[in-house]
């Protein structure tokens, strides 16, 4: 009974010009977001390799830069990787990668990519809205319901055969739009798929219609609450603009309004001003000399005494430049951490509407956006260490090579003091294959869907929930027509 | 006969449940976007105030013409509570260096936004929440009063169908009115109380025409919501159509315009050529290149973008609040004029003064600083931003005006007999 239900359903939606009309439109959306973003792919993996060449044939002993791969599946969801940054500095005496390119980018704001989470996540809710809302009110207000109830079957068969019936019919124009999508990205794309992305794929097809059918379930359960058909419709929009519009946009400005982000011209100030407490102790004079010059000593005991002062102001320089990096870089760690904190903060306030859960689960199944960036800012971390032990041996063998960064002396009576400066490296030519190679792990499939259980569980929760309400709901339904 | 329809439209609106809810929504929406602006405005003006002070006394120990360069900044525009506009996100401070290198124009206090494609401001919430109002208030005027079979009664009296029209149009048109003024006037106090910034004539004069089209903006809608319903028999069709097409003209449309003028326009030289490989003097040409390729992407963008009655809207307004690209571009312009005289007076300085380029030594005598440009900013005038806001403005009263022809057309036509 519940399958002859949902199978009605089916017919009535595919026998309705208006969605043969609106999957027609789907697919259109798809394909089109497909032919761009294959178009868009093709120039980020051209700017890749180029900047990855110049990046393997600048390497030297100061530093190495290391280019982010853009991502193949960046098509099902984007997740701002345009304006994250690509490349990544590391320098021996930085514990952090510097990102490079991040004041980059031309004029154009994009208002948002048109990936698949947004095609689902915008349309095809709204789709779902449109195809259900009248599955209850509607029947009751033809007088079909009452009809149906008469029948030797119980309410909660008619709601699962309805419920299923919905979320099989919204399937399918999904599915003709993705694999129109699909296909176009993998003619016209020059990034091949690898297996794991045709798994990963397969797991946001289903992820989306767990997503979608909790929207199926918002409507039936609005459905089963109203006795209008149109005041469903009118409630099952508010809702809708309240989850797809409103929350996942207003989340940015009430975290700025509950926890302001630090001006960042604040952190640069604080950065300088380290340098310029912690140089100034540095400064070196004549009066240094003076007790030398002009004490009781013979000419060699004062050239030892002078060559003395001048390894202990070298070391003194290491040190205070040691400490100078290290207190830059608790600033700029700290800087990093509050900006953290309230990207966190964002992502858990626009945790209010289930579109929030959608998208975060599929950045991570995709593995692109905020999450991957930090994944690979970890691994360049981990790499870190190989490479300044790697520099350090080399500057070690090439000492004698470096060049004084810096010229300054200071004389009197013929003794000289030189302004110490740190030796640099980066001309001498060392082969780029053998400083330590970058390893980018790809995570396994298992370890992306770990991160992102907590939103899926969240997902499945929502969708219980709803369905115990909208059952709970139907089974107080007065179904009397009029 | 006009306005007793007006009339009797207006008071079914007010009692319906999808009216309360909305303007309920748009009233806690406005509050919440007043609240966090003022905040944000506050915040800002801090920062430029803090930046122009550390200006004040940065010449007076100049001791070379190298360090004699000038900082341009744009102060936080007052109306960026009416709409966030996009122009500041590229930068509100300009370094000139003058003779000294390029101009550099950055973004001090920049934040890094990834999710949010619309910022929560007035104009937005106007866009979504008072649309979606006028649809649901119009989907079923001439539809559902046909299911109804209250059309033919109608029109059984003396009453000619185009004064049915402008009735219904009037009254849909007033009950949207009273949420707006309401929400408009209650927006005001707010920002009025937790600002301490004065608002001149001028600023009131672009607060009230802003609110003129926002009027426009919605009766758009209206008319849109009136044509369709006249177009179609059934009432469930024509709001099914509404939505689709809300969801296309509001969401779909201007995200895909965008994305498509970044394709049609890219922003890199197709040369191939290598901005970072180049010699010195082609990298500043080339670099150039990318800024005006950019800059016409973005021109592109804005214009394709407000085919769409939403982004003209937006247009309209950020125009009128001095926050859209086009202030940018203002603000950026008056950079490069106040560099290129820099860059003249340093050129005579340095003729004059040839050992004073780029080293002192104890025994030089002050710096010569007669005759130094200032750079200074003069906020765009009321009658720049009208000429440039008319386009789109006009572009949005035509659209109302054909919305309307359309609409009357089609229910001159319209069959209203009811058949089951």
């Amino acid at each position: 009974m519940i399958w002859l239900i949902a199978e009605a359903i089916l017919r009535r939606n595919f026998y309705d010009l208006r969605f043969v009309f609106l999957t027609a439109v789907t697919l259109l959306l798809f394909i089109a977001s497909g032919a761009l973003f294959a178009q868009e792919m093709n120039q980020r993996w051209e700017a890749y390799q180029r900047q990855a060449t110049e990046a393997w044939q600048s390497r030297n002993l100061e530093q190495v830069r290391i280019v982010r791969p853009p991502r193949t599946l960046a098509f099902i969801a984007e997740g701002g990787e345009r304006n994250l940054s690509h490349v990544f500095q590391i320098e021996p005496e930085h514990s952090e990668p510097v990102e490079m390119d991040k004041t980059r980018g031309p004029f154009l704001e994009l208002l948002r990519d048109i990936d698949w989470v947004y095609i689902v996540g915008v349309f095809l809710t709204l789709l779902v809205l449109l195809f259900s809302y009248d599955l209850i009110s509607g029947q009751r207000e033809a007088g079909t319901l009452s009809l149906i109830l008469a029948q030797p079957v119980s309410r909660a068969q008619v709601l699962v055969g309805t419920y299923l019936g919905t979320v099989l019919s919204i399937t399918v124009p999904m599915l003709i739009g993705m694999t129109g999508g699909l296909l176009l990205v993998l003619t016209i794309g020059a990034a091949p798929l690898t297996i794991t992305d045709g798994f990963r794929i397969g797991t946001v097809v289903m992820l989306s219609v767990v997503f979608l059918s909790l929207f199926v379930l918002v409507s039936l359960f609005l459905s089963s609450r109203t006795a209008y058909a149109s005041t469903t419709l009118v409630s099952a929009l508010i809702v809708w603009v309240l989850f797809v519009l409103i929350i996942p946009n207003c989340s940015e400005p009430i975290a700025d309004l509950l926890d302001p982000l630090p001006d960042s011209a604040e952190y640069q100030r604080r950065i300088r001003q380290i340098d310029r407490e912690e140089s100034s102790k540095l400064r070196i004079s004549s009066q240094m000399l003076a007790p030398i010059i002009h004490g009781p000593y013979s000419d060699e005991e004062k050239r030892r005494q002078v060559e003395e002062l001048q390894r202990k102001l070298i070391e003194a320089d290491w040190a205070a430049r040691w400490e100078i990096r290290r207190m830059q870089n608790r600033v700029r760690q700290e800087r990093e951490r509050r900006e953290q904190e309230h990207r966190q903060l964002a992502r858990r306030l626009s945790r209010l509407s289930p579109f929030a859960f959608y998208q975060y689960v599929t950045e991570s199944l995709a593995d692109t956006g905020l999450i991957r960036q930090q994944r690979f800012r970890r691994q360049i971390e981990r790499n870190t260490a190989s490479f300044t032990s790697f520099t350090n041996t080399m500057r070690q063998r090439y000492a004698h090579l470096g060049r004084s960064s810096g010229y300054g002396e200071i004389e009197d009576a013929g003794y000289r003091l030189r302004v110490p400066h740190p030796p640099r490296f980066e001309h001498i030519q060392i082969p780029p294959q053998d400083f330590p190679a970058f390893v980018d792990r790809e995570p396994p499939v298992v370890e992306t869907i770990s991160d992102a259980l907590w939103d899926l569980y969240a997902l499945v929760f929502f969708n219980v929930v709803l369905f115990v309400a909208t059952l709970y709901a139907f089974l107080r339904y007065d179904v009397r027509p009029g | 006969m006009v306005w007793s329809i007006a009339r009797k439209r207006l008071l079914l609106n007010l009692r319906t449940f999808k009216f309360g809810a909305l303007t309920l929504l748009a009233f806690a929406l406005l509050l919440a976007s007043g609240f966090v602006l003022t905040t944000e405005y506050r915040r800002r003006t801090e920062e430029y105030q803090a930046r122009r002070e550390a200006e004040v006394d940065r010449l007076l120990y100049a001791q070379a013409y190298s360090q004699t360069t000038l900082r341009l900044d744009w102060p936080p525009e007052p109306l960026r509570l009416l709409s966030r506009g996009v122009g500041d996100r590229f930068g509100v401070r300009a370094f000139l260096p003058g003779h000294f290198g390029p101009m550099r124009i950055i973004n001090p206090g920049e934040g890094t936004s990834l999710t949010s494609f619309l910022g929560l401001d007035f104009s937005n919430v106007i866009t979504i929440v008072f649309s979606l109002l006028a649809i649901l208030l119009t989907y079923d005027v001439i539809a559902g009063e046909k299911e109804k079979g209250t059309l033919s009664l109608l029109l059984a009296n003396s009453v000619p169908r185009s004064r049915v029209l402008a009735g219904e149009y009037l009254g849909a048109l007033l009950s949207l009115m009273l949420p707006l003024t309401a929400g408009f006037l209650l927006w005001l106090i707010l920002v009025r109380a937790d600002l301490e910034v004065e608002f001149d004539s001028q600023i009131w004069v672009r607060l009230g025409l802003c609110g003129f089209v926002s009027l426009v903006f919605i009766s758009s809608f209206i008319l849109l919501g009136l044509w369709i319903s006249s177009s179609v028999s059934r009432s469930a069709t024509a709001l099914v159509l509404l939505i689709v097409l809300w969801v296309m003209a509001g969401v779909i449309y201007p995200n895909f315009t965008t994305w498509a003028v970044t394709q049609t326009h890219p922003p890199e030289p197709r040369t191939g050529t290598n901005v970072a490989q180049a010699s010195e003097a082609s990298k500043r040409g080339l670099e150039m290149e990318v800024i005006n390729r950019a800059i016409a992407q973005a021109e592109a963008a804005a214009i394709w973008t407000a085919v769409s009655p939403w982004e003209a809207y937006r247009t309209v307004v950020a125009i009128l609040a001095r926050t859209d690209f086009g202030s940018y571009l203002r603000f950026r312009r008056t950079a490069e004029q106040w560099q290129h005289q820099l860059e003249a007076w340093h050129r005579e300085k340095i003729a004059r003064y040839p050992s004073r380029e780029r080293n002192w030594s104890n025994t030089d005598p002050d710096l010569d600083l007669s005759g130094m440009p200032q750079a200074q900013w003069v906020s765009e005038p009321l009658r720049e931003s009208l000429s440039r806001s008319l386009p789109y403005a006009g572009y949005l009263l035509a659209v109302n005006g054909l919305l309307f022809l359309a609409a009357a057309l089609a229910f001159a036509r319209y069959d209203p007999r009811y058949q089951l």
